[in-house]
């Protein structure tokens, strides 16, 4: 019975039962959703943006979070969080960018607006994008790890700003669309799904940082 | 559909391709190791010989 609790063997059962709800979360959102009578099929890509727009804002919470850790503790294991939940949120806020476009194009006739969401959540990409870089030239852990921290930190006030920025100002975006009820279960299963693929490679991510860092140590005292 | 289609293609090719390179670095780590484990190996029958 041993076999049950090995690593690689959970490993496989994670990733089957992740891949199993994005494969029920795609089903929903093109079978089980009913189909909205303004926009027709165009408004089934709100379920995935709505997905992938939470991400990268639950990568900023996992960064401010890690990155406070690191602040307080000097642990090189937050910034490994930091860093995987950097690169799944500047994904996620990148996804989200791209198919509010589609849905632009469908609902309002153009690719992109100057309004005050859409231009929250591309300065949102921009901070996360200038973390990576900042970060990618940095060789020194600490170092790199303290300067994300606070960048990290820094950069949070842009996700009330983005969450609220609907409400706070005047703008084309959506505030809370009314949903009937099957609607809603779609949307659920979906947030619920990309949420599991973030946790998921999120912790493959962080145990590879982890790795890297113990053989870059090795590799330090053997020369 | 199109449209619907298409943001889901994207955001699949997009989660895919961040995957596989994450198995690719995986292998890479492990090839490294793998050769690092060799040197200490080596390096420790050169001192007892």
């Amino acid at each position: 019975m041993s076999w049950l609790f090995h690593r690689r063997f959970l490993h496989g059962v994670a990733a089957a039962g992740v891949a199993g709800l994005v494969a029920a979360a795609f089903l929903s959102a093109s079978l089980l959703a009913p189909t909205e009578q303004t926009m027709g099929h165009a408004q089934r890509i709100v379920y995935v943006h709505v997905s992938v727009a939470w991400l990268g804002l639950f990568g900023f919470f996992v960064m401010a979070a890690s990155g406070a850790a690191y602040l307080l503790r000097r642990d090189l294991a937050c910034d490994h969080w930091f860093q995987a939940a950097c690169e799944l949120g500047w994904i996620g806020c990148g996804l989200t960018l791209a198919t509010g476009s589609l849905w632009a194009h469908e609902a309002w006739g153009t690719w992109w607006e100057w309004e005050p969401r859409l231009t929250a959540s591309f300065v949102l990409w921009l901070i996360y994008s200038g973390i990576l870089l900042l970060r990618s030239g940095l060789e020194d852990p600490h170092q790199r790890a303290r300067i994300g921290a606070v960048l990290g930190l820094l950069g949070a006030a842009d996700v009330p700003l983005v969450i609220m920025s609907t409400r706070w100002f005047r703008g084309m975006h959506p505030v809370t669309p009314e949903m009937e009820p099957l609607m809603r279960w779609t949307l659920l299963i979906n947030v619920v799904a990309f949420t599991a693929l973030f946790i998921c490679l999120a912790l493959y991510r962080r145990s590879q940082l982890s790795f890297r860092q113990q053989l870059r140590d090795l590799q330090a005292n053997t020369v | 559909m199109t449209t619907f289609l298409a943001g889901n293609a994207l955001v699949l090719a997009a989660i895919l391709s961040y995957a596989l390179s994450l198995v690719v670095q995986q292998r890479r780590l492990v090839g490294q190791s793998m050769a690092v484990e060799a040197e200490l190996h080596k390096d420790a029958q050169r001192r007892a010989a």
